[in-house]
């Protein structure tokens, strides 16, 4: 469950290789490839096209939330050697100065760093820092996808101070970015445990879509209905409710109704308490 | 330990931060403008987060102590709060700094200066003024970070009429043994029988070590004080707090604790909701708990059963008047519960 953004072919070579991805399709407005759910857009240079390619794969991929996403490619480094790999703790776009912070939930894999973006290469680096020209568009974008703890960009220094960027090609960056093919295998690996633990602490409950197809519920009932199922769940060891609801009539209401009183006789059968459940309702998750 | 710093621009120079900074000679540290920028961010996961929180080290803007609201308090009419951090090193599902802030982070105000001349402030008016440390974080979890009982105790010691809580789950009391007890602070340690504890207190040293670490502190002097909030349900209620009890006093003098209170599970109606957004598998949460008056708690009867029984035993072991039961206190007033 792992979206990758790159700026170009060249940036996205290892990547493939590394997860076996195929091209996804010929016609559509960004190159992506694709094995099981790992999922792999080219997005082209700047932030713009960064951002755009972002929120295209999110849509194209399924619009699952709370994937991970890793931007992976090259940048120029103030002071660091080329060749060295860096996890951005800080992003700085350079247009305005607003700056992120991707909150790292596990352990760096490799050394962390500031990123700036810049709208064109480098040549002062008067910071101490990373210099490229993506890394802020993608966090933006991707952060309203998944909880910024799974948003990362992992950068490959490709060139310094003084560097002549026409000397770096397409198979220089290619075989610079392969060199920490395990740095990147060790951030997924991460990044989608992560993930996996969302998607089962948040996962849809096992009978929610039988019972959405069978009653026409409103969307503050269908809110309700959701929480009362995970808390069947919960309550009753992950054991379905479903066999018995073709009894209970034909209105989501009394669905409803009955649910609660599941609920309520499960939680007083593992002696949680008294038959009383009337929990405050829950709002949809952010951005649903 | 810690791995990240963050850094407010504004406390880069200030001794603490350097203090602190030096103790973590291996962290990344990262400078921010704000620590609104890194903390409590939309789009940020307090479960994930709390895998591995980094340290906010920041500067307290604004009012640095706070009227405890009415009901809260130990005996005095003039109770206020200070918080030289936000979240804490432990991990109980019924917490409700993880219903309050979407980062796990540890924000830690290094202005102590600034906390203290509030203090003052609070003293020339009412002299005799409860001070309860423990309201949004742990007192001593972090001390080997923050220095927090290093730096306030000498600061309480020297106004003896005022009185400050301490309170904790830490059994790390050293920093505590190797000064002179003051007649002016308690430390409160809160508990819930084992059980529950080790289902629910995630990270916090088991019951069995906070007694031995109370056990230590009594004999060198300290004033110790019980917090037993809040209380949780399970069908053996009755026998796993009589069994707490049993353990805590053969091994503590009754007659030698400062006070000992009791308060109900209760959470802002909005805490709970954000609890359930991050802990949606938690069986605590998803069990029979009511909302009333913007409050989620047990049922009113199961709640004041609880209360009752537990009140009632208490009272075999101490006097009524340490005895501070649970006044009906707003849910925004519980503090964290530590
Ligand atoms: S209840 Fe207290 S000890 Fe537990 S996590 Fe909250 S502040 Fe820490």
């Amino acid at each position: 469950m792992t979206r990758f953004v790159v700026a170009m072919g060249c940036e996205a070579r290892p990547v493939i290789a590394r997860y076996g991805l195929k091209s996804v399709a010929d016609d559509l407005p960004f190159p992506v490839f694709r094995k099981e759910d790992r999922w792999l857009v080219v997005s082209g240079i700047g932030r713009v096209n960064s951002a755009a390619a972002t929120a295209f794969l999110f849509q194209l991929s399924g619009g699952r939330r709370n994937c991970g996403w890793i931007n992976f490619g090259c940048c120029g480094h103030a002071s660091w050697p080329v060749g060295e790999v860096l996890l951005a703790h800080k992003l700085v776009d350079a247009s305005n100065d607003r700056s992120w912070f991707p909150p790292l939930a596990f352990s760096a894999p490799c050394r962390t760093s500031t990123v700036c973006t810049v709208d064109r290469p480098e040549r002062r680096y008067a910071v101490d820092q990373g210099y490229e020209m993506e890394s802020v568009g993608f966090f933006a974008a991707a952060s309203r996808f998944a909880t910024a703890e799974l948003v990362h960009c992992l950068k490959v220094v490709s060139d310094g101070p003084g560097d002549r960027l026409e000397q770096l090609t397409a198979a220089k960056i290619t075989s610079l970015l392969e060199a920490h093919g395990d740095t990147l295998g060790t951030l997924v690996t991460a990044n989608e445990a992560l993930a996996a633990e969302l998607l089962s602490a948040h996962g849809v409950p096992a009978e929610l879509s039988e019972i959405l197809e069978r009653w026409h519920f409103t969307v503050a009932q269908e809110r309700q209905l959701r929480r009362l199922l995970q808390r069947w769940e919960v309550l009753s060891g992950g054991q379905g409710v479903l066999q018995n609801l073709p009894e209970v009539g034909s209105s989501s209401k009394e669905v409803l109704v009955y649910l609660k009183r599941q609920v309520a006789r499960e939680a007083e059968k593992k002696g949680l308490g008294e038959d009383s459940i009337e929990q405050p309702a829950q709002p949809g998750r952010e951005g649903e | 330990m810690i791995e990240r710093i963050y850094i407010e621009r504004e406390v880069e120079d200030h001794p603490r931060t350097k203090e602190i900074c030096g103790r973590f000679p291996k962290a990344v540290r990262i400078s921010c403008e704000r620590y609104g920028e890194v903390f409590n961010r939309k789009a940020q996961s307090f479960r994930l987060q709390k895998r591995q929180p980094a340290l906010v080290l920041a500067k307290k803007h604004g009012a640095t102590v706070l009227a405890a609201p009415a009901g809260y308090g130990i005996g005095s009419q003039e109770n206020f709060y200070f918080s030289h951090m936000l979240n804490c090193l432990y991990d109980c599902r019924y917490c409700f700094l993880q219903g309050m802030f979407r980062s796990a982070h540890y924000l830690h105000f290094v202005n102590y200066e600034d906390f203290q001349s509030g203090i003052d402030e609070v003293l020339a008016a009412s002299p005799r003024a409860h001070f309860f440390s423990g309201y949004d974080c742990d007192s001593l979890a972090l001390e080997q970070v923050t220095g927090f009982a290093c730096e306030f105790l000498p600061f309480f010691r020297a106004r003896p009429q005022a009185l400050v809580e301490l309170r904790t789950k830490s059994a790390a009391v050293k920093p505590l043994l190797e000064v002179e007890p003051l007649a002016n602070a308690v430390v409160a340690y809160s508990f819930t029988p084992a059980e529950i504890a080790e289902a629910l207190e995630h990270k916090a040293p088991p019951v069995e070590r906070r007694i031995q670490a109370m056990e230590k502190l009594q004999a060198r002097g300290w004033r110790l004080g019980l917090r037993f909030d809040p209380v949780i349900y399970h069908p053996s209620y009755q026998e796993q707090y009589r069994q707490l009890f049993r353990s805590i006093f053969e091994r503590l003098d009754s007659h030698r604790l400062h006070s000992v209170s009791l308060g109900p599970f209760r959470l802002p109606d909005s805490f709970f909701r954000n609890m359930v957004r991050e802990f949606p598998d938690e069986a605590l949460l998803a069990g029979p708990l009511v909302s009333r008056q913007g409050r989620v708690s047990y049922g009113e009867e199961l709640e004041q059963e609880m209360l009752a029984f537990i009140g009632d035993e208490l009272r075999n072991y101490i006097d009524e008047g340490i005895f501070f039961p649970c006044v009906e206190v707003p849910a925004s007033c519980q503090g964290a519960g530590t």
